[in-house]
């Protein structure tokens, strides 16, 4: 019974808890042909996790990562508070049991920019000076 | 020793290529390997009894030994995309076998179907759904500990099933529901104390409902299984009847149908949000029969990342309903042997065990974690622990202590 009150009372403190150096924010774009205007964190949790990618205009949702370790791993961090080897351990538990793919990886933020102008079910995450009229923002992820 | 050494040998000179292959071919690749394995050392410290991970395994590790064979894995996982909504995915493992053999096994190999990710058929062979995060209890990478909990999944033999499975997901407030239902025919592999082996093959059932919002995960599973009696118990049914005693007729009436049925549920929540990682759950199998296993059993574990390194504490236990008893007849040298075989029927399912674990994660290496592990182990009357002591069947404690590197790729 102790064993369960320690787990109950650390998850619930660690729950609102935030990591010290807190990185700049982000943005979550897609292409203004989607149908969606704007997306609540838990929608992008979702899709980026491979959860649910469908988006509420009832396309799937294509989620893009950025292979640059430093985009990557800024855009976790924020979203869901984890390091790179965690999302990596993440990742090995569903593709292993075959259910669903990491996000489909671009080599850069240019790169995820462009597949997103070119694509009405690609989404993305980029820095907000990155940015073009070609794409929609449908979330910022503030620190 | 040899065996292991080669597996991973032959494993590692496939991986590099593949791995040269695969990275060239980021972008719309139509084919994906994948690779993980496991290398662990395990010990142990108590004379006359070997530690096992699973009923399924032919050996265990005995006091003082340094055990290669008992936590290590190796598999590989081609998946293959054939268009937006079809995918095929095969899995192969290589692990110690109830024959003390390496050779690989198909653990999975389906064709998937889904037309826009709110549903998905799988035809095939397929995981089902009995672990709360994951399908496959092989990839170490994936969960912060050693091994999963003996006391939890150390009774089933097989992960997967030749049949299919059905699920649908969607949004419901800010979380997402999602149910699946399984069924197939299963194949799994006991061993016993005395060396002997028995293939437990059947019919598998269940249904899992889950609930999921950000880092937590609840869900509730049912499962059934049905296992063929196996060629010698009609023989037993038989001279159980010709004794005539009531006690016997009645354990006979109990032994005496072509298949088992053993029904399990799981209730169970997980977190896994920044830093924290806790997982509780709740267990509990009844069978229709003396031949089944009839047990409750718990796990919970706490972790938290500090950076890299990963401190975990864990605690499970399972428990039998019903005491053994033998068939009810006089304590003569005639009859010794039927008493004695219903006894062995019964602790051939055992399960009253449990286990305080204290362990730490390195991820040292997005694709490697070095584990350190001890276990303090209380053991009452367990098939999957071999106790081969003067005094076998009394209680017992063990600790045990593993290192193991987990990779993925």
């Amino acid at each position: 019974m102790r064993f369960l009150t320690v787990i109950l009372v650390f998850a619930l403190l660690s729950s609102g808890s935030v990591r010290a150096a807190e990185p700049p924010g982000i943005v979550v774009i897609v292409n203004p042909a989607s149908g969606v205007d704007k997306l609540t964190r838990d929608e992008v949790i979702d899709i980026f996790l491979g959860r649910y990618r469908k988006l509420p205009s009832g396309r799937v949702a294509m989620p893009i990562d950025v292979t640059d370790q430093g985009d990557r791993a800024r855009f976790y961090q924020l979203l869901v508070k984890k390091s790179p080897a965690e999302m990596s351990s993440y990742w090995a538990r569903l593709v292993f049991s075959g259910t669903t793919s990491p996000p489909f990886q671009a080599p850069d933020a240019q790169t995820a920019l462009d597949l997103v102008q070119s694509n009405p079910n690609a989404i993305a995450y980029v820095d907000r000076s990155a940015v073009t009229p070609k794409v929609k923002v449908v979330l910022e992820i503030k620190p | 020793m040899k065996r292991i050494f080669e597996t991973f040998a032959m494993a590692a000179m496939i991986a590099v290529p593949l791995q040269i292959a695969q990275a060239d071919e980021l972008g719309d690749s139509r084919f994906t390997v994948r690779g993980f394995g496991t290398l662990a050392a395990t010990t142990q410290n108590t004379d006359g009894v070997e530690f096992r991970r699973n009923t399924g395994q032919a050996g265990g590790v005995e006091a003082g030994e340094v055990e290669l064979e008992t936590d290590s894995i190796v598999g590989m996982q081609l998946d293959a995309r054939l268009d937006s909504k079809f995918d095929v995915v095969l899995q192969g493992v290589s692990r110690q076998r109830a024959d003390g053999d390496w050779a690989p096994q198909v653990t999975q190999g389906f064709v998937r179907w889904s037309p826009d990710d709110s549903f998905a058929v799988r035809a095939g062979r397929v995981g089902y759904d009995i672990y709360l995060l994951a399908e496959s209890r092989q990839v170490g990478y994936s969960y912060p500990a050693v091994r999963p909990s003996p006391e939890f999944y150390g009774q089933i033999t097989n992960d997967d099933i030749d049949g299919g499975d059905l699920s649908y997901t969607r949004r419901v407030g800010r979380g997402l529901i999602r149910a699946r239902v399984f069924g197939g025919d299963g194949s799994g592999e006991l061993v016993f104390a005395d060396g002997s082996e028995k293939k437990a093959e059947g019919a598998v059932y269940g249904a899992t409902f889950d609930y999921i919002w950000r880092g937590w995960t609840a869900r509730i599973a049912y499962v059934q299984f049905n296992y063929d009696a196996g060629r010698d118990v009609p023989l037993l049914v038989g001279a159980l009847r010709a004794t005539q005693f009531p006690g016997a007729l009645a354990v006979a009436d109990d032994l005496d149908k072509k298949s088992y049925r053993s029904d399990g549920v799981q209730i169970g929540v997980a977190y896994d949000d920044g830093p924290v990682l806790a997982q509780l759950m709740y267990g509990a199998v009844k069978s229709d029969s003396i031949a089944g296993p009839d047990f409750d059993k718990f796990y919970g574990l706490f972790g938290y990342h500090f950076g890299e390194i990963t401190p975990f504490v864990a605690f499970a236990s399972s428990s039998d309903r019903n005491p053994v008893h033998d068939a009810g007849l006089p304590n003569v040298p005639q009859l010794a042997p039927l008493n004695a075989a219903v006894v062995a029927i019964q602790k051939a399912t055992r399960s009253t065990q449990h286990t305080t674990s204290l362990g730490v994660r390195y991820d040292f290496n997005p694709h490697f974690d070095l584990k350190l592990q001890v276990d303090l182990l209380g053991v009452t009357d367990s098939s999957i622990i071999f106790d081969r002591r003067p005094n076998a069947g009394s209680p017992v404690d063990l600790t045990v202590v593993s290192a193991a590197v987990d990779f993925v790729f």
